[in-house]
């Protein structure tokens, strides 16, 4: 029980609260080490007030910058990292200007090379403009700028002007009702593996759909769904999804339109347990069989061949229920023995007649039929 | 005796086994010399090939070879070997007798006790089929560990008081993992782990086959099997031999036309492009999961053959923005590191200071329901208990009420999956709590699940008046196959004969002779029958070293032809 209570951190890892990072990571190893770690009553406290104190835990020194950051020194992307969640601003639509404060802080570095930026640009068929440089864009003139395939090549370059006029013309297809294929089009961008700037997106897009689906009627386009889909597993990672917007109040809403939309595949590819009550079922099956035959002994006609026929096809429709339309279909034909001997004499006339005539022959058919049928039931199963 | 510890990589184009000697893990070779044993099963008559004589037969036998099984793991698809019916777990198990015959040839005395690899995506299922192999094969299976976790194992013990955060980006045969971890004071521990159990090499190469045969002005779908294979071995010959920039003329043989073929790096790229934007979505979960954004890493490290291909290189560099390490062959790393965990089972003296904790790749929960105002059940609804990317051992527990007047029995189906709807999640067990009759939401349940570290998941469900107990354990017995199965199925395998092990040289050599006779042409065809007599009239001398002699005469000639055709 006691891993579901909290425990004071430093104290469970012997240290007071104003531990380094480094010695909070020693006392962590020390104390896994001790402990069996293969039992969760030990290993689970320790694992909470590991990671408790971590969060907490003052950086011992700050980190030397990798040999990449200091190779591309004017990029934007070195900028610290920020919280998840604060990150996204919800209110950016109409006015795409340079997002956060932050970036304008991290900016500075990389201002200064976006005018010796166009030679390098000069391949693309447009010139990548001078977004990030003038900050009163009219709001919605269609794409300026690079074209959104220039945008990879963009980033290379100067991925600030990039990430400018990516949220440019995400602003446009953002407008509702969404150009899906405008959107389509920029999540496959470059920019977007980068995840900061990916979850900023999503929880555009999340926004988006809590300010124009106020109903719980109304789902997204299934090709829209589907684009959502293949970028951001809102529907196959449920886990995931209420990870990041379950605080939102639109959060049941969008989840309601949007997985309204996708089509459930049912993923699992792999059930590992048959259903207990199928054999069972079956097995019920051929006991009823058993009792039902000596009732009618050998005087089988073909009206009580015909009735249990549709008593068989009415017990595997409760196990099947893809068999229902078959036993309807049965009771509507009027005179299911009229049109089956017919059937029959149209078919093979010589054995129709031999039928009618001998009882023997009756209760063989009778027989194959429920043969073929219990097989195919297991072979559909 | 006991033997040394040893881990196995069941790989899905490669397996390979190795044993921790000393602290320090070596791979073991198989009958060949080579690391690396194709993963591939060949059926000659009523013996059986395995590994590399079995991937030259799939060439000129493709109804009678089977590989790539590991994709079927914990399916019921059955693979047909000479109209015989055998399943992923069969094969599987006929890999690891191989591989355990390479061992005990190579340690002289007999291996039991071994520790295997799975991908860190694999689900319950696909351990499961997993452990039943092993069980096939005879092997006292101690613990499954995950395949990135392996790999940075083995990567850790290089550098044991080493501090730093990196990620494994595993990208193998079939399967592609991505693990964050921080290791630091000789403890490896795993913050996030996440994948796709149906990416790797072999896509990449179906790919490019593909669109080979368009470019041949051949219909992918209307060729038959032996086609396919044929293109797809070319295909993944010429995938290996793609350079930046050059391109590699291929000649396809398709109903005795041949097709000339120019296989170039953007034909490639587009052909898998698609698969490449498969790669960001575990990216970009184990990343959020961890809590860690790319700033925080100090290292990506590759492993899995799939990564030496430029384009994933590129492609990590890219989103990682930094160079990837590769320091351990990244074949060779996950068999390794299975060998280290191995030791770490064991309690081996040489490892006294490695700790390694993993995570639960996967959420386990149960399914709930819910009342609406009108009166109406909801239900299906699947309510994580042991949410993803918890570190293992983990054990949580949750109550959950009843939501009918006059219930007395809570049943709890237990779930595995991301899902929010169970029906889209994996179903892996059920149990049913009895509550003493009370109003609806008077009487409830606790629900515990405790997941260890060998996977071994258990429920708990607890009435909460009563306080009695109703306990599962989900683990083999779940799937059809019980022991009694697996005994028989023991028994009908150890029927089936592997090829002698001292005879595998040759029989290699005859079968990738054959396979190049079907590829080539005109006079080249006539001097490998000729080559092919030669080798047989040395066999029927049985004088060992004119044996060895021809050999390696002829491989070298092989080596060159090989050369030639594929590239």
């Amino acid at each position: 029980m006691s891993a579901d209570h909290a425990v004071w951190p430093w104290s469970a890892l012997g240290l007071d609260s104003n531990a380094t990072l480094r010695e909070v990571k020693s006392a962590y190893a020390r104390q896994l080490k001790a402990i069996d770690h293969s039992d969760p009553a030990q290993f689970q406290p320790l694992q909470e007030a590991f990671n408790a104190a971590k969060a907490q835990a003052k950086p011992a020194a700050p980190k030397p910058p990798s040999m990449a950051q200091l190779m591309q020194g004017n990029d934007a992307f070195t900028r610290p990292a920020t919280p998840q969640g604060q990150t996204a601003p919800p209110d950016v639509a109409p006015h795409p200007a340079p997002e956060t404060p932050d970036e304008k802080r991290a900016s500075p570095v990389a201002t200064p090379t976006e005018p010796t930026a166009p030679p390098q640009a000069e391949t693309l068929q447009n010139p990548p403009a001078k977004p990030a440089s003038k900050p009163a864009p009219p709001p919605r003139p269609k794409p300026w700028g690079a074209s959104t395939e220039d945008l990879d090549s963009l980033l290379q370059t100067n991925p600030y002007a990039a990430e400018t006029a990516f949220n440019k013309k995400l602003d446009a297809a953002l407008h509702w009702p969404w150009h899906t294929d405008a959107l389509s089009a920029l999540l496959d961008r470059e920019i977007m593996f980068d995840p900061e700037i990916k979850r900023r997106v999503e929880r555009r897009i999340f926004n988006s759909i809590a300010e124009n689906i106020t109903d719980y009627s109304t789902t997204i386009a299934p090709q829209t769904a589907t684009l959502l889909e293949t970028h951001f597993q809102w529907v196959s990672d449920g886990v995931g999804f209420h990870r990041r917007f379950g605080r939102s109040l639109d959060f049941q809403r969008v989840v309601n339109c949007v997985s309204g939309a996708v089509p459930s595949k049912g993923t699992s590819r792999f059930t590992m347990e048959q259903r207990p009550w199928l054999k069972l079922k079956i097995g019920l099956l051929v006991v009823t069989w058993l009792i039902l035959l000596p009732l009618f002994g050998t005087e089988l006609s073909w009206d009580d061949a015909v009735t249990i026929f549709v008593i068989t096809l009415t017990l595997a429709a409760i196990i099947r229920a893809g068999l229902i339309f078959l036993t309807v279909a049965l009771f509507l034909i009027p005179g299911a023995k009229k049109s089956l001997t017919w059937l029959g004499n149209r078919v093979a006339p010589d054995f129709t007649a031999d039928l009618t005539r001998s009882n023997d022959m009756r209760v063989m058919v009778y027989w194959v039929i429920t043969a073929v049928l219990l097989v195919a039931l297991f072979a559909l199963t | 005796m006991t033997h040394p510890p040893i881990g196995i990589d069941l790989g899905t184009t490669n397996s390979l086994i190795a044993v921790l000697e000393g602290g320090q893990p070596r791979l073991i070779a198989n009958a060949l010399g080579e690391f690396l044993t194709p993963s591939v099963v060949s059926m000659d008559g009523d013996a059986l090939h395995v590994g590399r004589a079995a991937r030259d037969r799939q060439a000129t036998h493709p109804t009678q070879t089977a590989a790539a099984f590991k994709r079927a793991m914990g399916t019921n698809a059955g693979f047909k070997l000479d109209g015989k019916k055998f399943g992923a777990e069969d094969l599987s198990a006929l890999v690891l007798r191989k591989l355990k015959d390479d061992a005990e040839a190579d340690l002289g005395m007999p291996v039991t006790d071994v520790v295997v690899s799975v991908p860190a995506y694999f689900n319950q299922g696909q351990r499961q089929a997993t452990m039943a192999a092993c069980a096939m094969a005879g092997l006292n299976l101690k613990r499954l560990i995950n395949e990135p976790t392996a790999a940075a194992l083995a990567y850790g013990l290089q550098d044991r008081d080493g501090e730093s955060q990196f990620l494994v980006f595993d990208l193998g045969g079939g399967t592609f993992d991505v693990t964050v971890l921080e290791h630091f004071d000789g403890v490896m521990q795993v913050k996030a782990s996440s994948g796709d159990a149906f990416l790797g090499g072999e896509d990449f190469s179906e790919a490019l086959a593909k669109a080979m045969a368009e470019q041949a002005g051949l219909l992918w779908p209307k060729l038959s099997p032996a086609d396919q294979a044929h293109i797809r071995f070319q295909a993944d010959g010429a995938k290996r031999r793609l350079g930046p920039d050059t391109d590699h003329v291929v000649t396809l043989r398709v109903d005795g036309q041949e097709h000339s073929v120019t296989a170039t790096r953007t034909m490639f790229e587009s052909a898998a492009a698609p698969l490449l934007k498969r790669i960001h979505r575990p990216i970009e979960r184990c990343f959020y999961d961890s809590g860690e954004g790319i700033d925080d890493l100090d290292r990506v490290i590759l492993v899995g053959g799939a990564t030496r291909m430029p384009m994933i290189r590129s492609l990590v560099a890219k989103q990682f923005k930094m160079l990837p390490e590769m320091t351990i062959d990244p074949d060779h790393a996950v068999a390794l590191g299975a060998a280290v965990q191995a030791g770490l089972v064991a309690q081996d003296k040489a490892l006294d200071d490695v700790v390694m904790t993993d995570v639960t790749p996967f959420s386990v929960g149960i399914e709930t329901g819910s009342k609406m105002s009108d009166g109406s059940v909801l239900g299906g609804f699947f309510a994580p208990i042991i949410e993803r990317n918890t570190p293992l051992p983990a054990s949580r527990e949750q109550v959950f009420g009843t939501m009918h007047d006059g219930q007395t029995s809570l049943g709890v189906d237990i779930y595995q999956g991301e899902a929010p709807k169970c029906e889209d999640n994996i179903h892996i067990g059920r149990l049913s709590v009895k509550v003493p009759k009370a109003d609806a939401g008077k009487e409830g349940i606790s629900v515990r699940i405790t997941y260890d570290t060998s996977g071994l998941i258990e429920v708990e469900g607890t009435s909460l008046t009563t306080g009695k107990a109703v306990q599962t354990v989900i683990r083999e017995n779940v799937t059809e196959m019980s022991d009694d199965d697996i005994a028989k199925r023991l028994k009908a395998m150890e029927k089936l004969k592997l090829h002698p092990r001292e005879d595998e040289a040759n029989t290699a050599l005859l079968s990738r002779i054959r396979r190049l006779y079907e590829m080539a042409s005109g006079a080249d065809r006539h001097a490998l029958s000729e080559l092919l007599l030669r080798f047989e009239g040395v066999l029927a001398q049985q004088n060992p070293t004119k044996i060895n002699d021809a050999r390696g005469e002829i491989s070298e000639i092989l080596d060159r032809l090989d050369d030639f055709y594929v590239s």
